[in-house]
């Protein structure tokens, strides 16, 4: 090992010790990380930019604008207060159905966005019941991980696997993940509920006040609803189409997002660009730069090399080495350095001689987007909910998340081990 | 402590003090007073402060707006700006 790689293992090292400590905003480690690498030499500048996942940071702030605008119509809101008062105001319902909610539109688009949305009408929703909104936000975070999985669409991992393997259309996808997806999905709300049914208990008044609130009201704007929506569904139609259009889905979404803003008027400009969420980006842009340092020194190609190599190239082993690693990976590391180092390796083993490679990239997907619930940092959700929720002023820890979520990615990721198993080895 | 009047006539406003926040519970007589009230909603739900100030608009009508401790001042400065109240002092 090079003098530069233990170099960039030490400050990758000391920067997630910094990051999971939370003495400082997690933005600016990053950030100071990633210039580490730079100001060392470890990478060029040239070299941090190309590491730099542009698709993705383009995505994110594409619907990120989509949301903003599509937000200000109320139809998210009337959709989780339609749900409230279908769970009859029930908190360990209510959080089952946002829970439900959240999954089923992670699957359709991205887990930030579906958050974004669903996160203030939960904390009205909390505040009306007098509950800690804690406890549904981590299940929303776990929730549109999973929901994520399912589709092409639904998370960056995935996003890039089927941008990488032509063959893995939005159907493949869907055929493939969605059914372990709404196992792991029932599990885990099975569990939502014995962990929080205690903790979420309040009076009949309180559930009552829920009952009497009127949804329709939520809807400010119908003109706009209709032109949101338009849009909206466009650019899901666009995310499908996208390997057939040969066009990123950073240019979908970005294309989604300036077309709403060409039809809603300049009106709309300054407020969805500055809602953006800037610190988030940059600390994705830190995690890039960061992670850039180990995979140019080869760290991360020695570590899935060595791993693979333990296989012995059988499909099997190899597959369920692929979901573990990427999942326990996932859970500590951003996923999307991850999964694009393990895509040139994958493609590689198909060379080396493993003739069915398609259990192996699913593998890929279930371990590298299940495993992004394990700890705070192993999602762009899970930062975006954390950083939403401590700016309201209530913190989830890491430890705190890690309690919660750390188990329950361990049980979605032994279903995957079984469905995987079961599926592409022995049916 | 800043204290406000309004038009009863046009709207009526009862408060609750609650440890965290204070309940507001707000009845508008004319639907030009109904847009005035959409307008502070809009202001407070447009910003990316997402617990500061929250409204349910009840089956009947009412609205509840659960005002955080430290946005009374906002809250209620901005009611005023958008015509809500009929004056607003110091006092």
């Amino acid at each position: 090992m090079t003098n530069q790689a233990i170099m960039a293992i030490g400050i990758f090292l000391v920067t997630y010790a910094f990051i999971i400590s939370e003495k400082l905003h997690r933005t600016i480690v990053a950030m100071s990380g990633g210039i580490l690498m730079v100001l060392f030499g470890i990478v060029s500048q040239e070299q941090a930019i190309h590491h730099i996942d542009f698709n993705t940071l383009g995505l994110l702030i594409g619907m990120m604008i989509l949301v903003t605008v599509t937000a200000q119509t109320g139809v998210f809101k009337y959709v989780a207060i339609r749900a409230a008062k279908a769970a009859k105001g029930k908190p360990i319902h209510i959080l089952v159905y946002l829970s439900i909610i959240t999954a089923v539109a992670s699957a359709f688009l991205d887990n930030v966005t579906t958050v974004l949305l669903i996160v203030p009408v939960t904390f009205s929703i909390a505040r009306q019941l007098q509950l800690n909104p804690i406890p549904f936000l981590i299940s929303e975070i776990i929730a549109s991980n999973a929901g994520g999985t399912a589709t092409l669409i639904g998370d960056p991992p995935n996003i890039m696997i089927g941008s990488a393997v032509p063959e893995l259309d939005f159907m493949a996808f869907l055929v493939n993940l969605a059914p372990v997806i709404i196992i792991i999905m029932a599990a885990t709300v099975l569990c939502f509920v014995l962990i929080y049914r205690k903790q979420l208990v309040t009076s009949p008044e309180l559930s009552a006040k829920i009952m009497q609130l009127n949804e329709r009201d939520e809807i400010t704007d119908a003109v706009l609803l209709k032109k949101s929506l338009s849009v909206m569904a466009l650019t899901i139609v666009g995310f499908m189409l996208h390997g057939a259009l040969q066009l990123e889905t950073a240019t979908i979404a970005l294309t989604g997002a300036f077309l709403l803003l060409l039809l809603t008027g300049e009106h709309y400009l300054d407020d969805a660009i500055s809602k953006v969420e800037w610190n988030t980006i940059f600390f994705f842009i830190g995690l890039f730069v960061l992670v850039s340092g180990l995979v140019e020194t080869g760290v991360i190609a020695k570590l899935a090399g060595e791993a693979i190599n333990l296989t012995g190239g059988d499909p099997l082993h190899t597959s369920l080495l692929i979901l573990w690693l990427s999942a326990i990976a996932s859970a500590f590391v951003d996923n999307i350095p991850f999964v694009a180092t393990m895509i040139p390796m994958i493609k590689e083993m198909g060379a080396l001689g493993i003739t069915n490679l398609e259990p192996l990239w699913w593998s890929l997907a279930l371990g590298a987007c299940l495993g992004g619930n394990g700890t705070l940092i192993g999602a762009s959700a899970n930062v975006i909910v954390a950083g939403l929720a401590s700016k309201e002023g209530y913190n989830i820890s890491f430890m705190g998340f890690l309690k919660v979520a750390f188990p329950l990615m361990l049980l979605s990721i032994v279903i995957s081990h079984l469905y995987v198993y079961l599926r592409y080895f022995i049916w | 402590m800043l204290l406000y009047t309004f038009d009863e006539s046009l709207i009526t406003i009862t408060e609750a003090a609650n440890t965290n926040d204070v309940t507001f519970q707000i009845s508008v007589h004319t639907e030009e007073m109904r847009r005035r009230l959409k307008q502070v909603r809009s202001y407070f739900e447009d910003n990316k402060d997402y617990t500061d100030v929250l409204f349910y608009t009840q089956a009947d009508g009412t609205y509840e707006v659960i005002v955080r401790n430290d946005s009374i001042h906002p809250f209620l400065i901005h009611a005023f700006r958008f015509q809500c109240l009929k004056s607003l002092q110091w006092e």
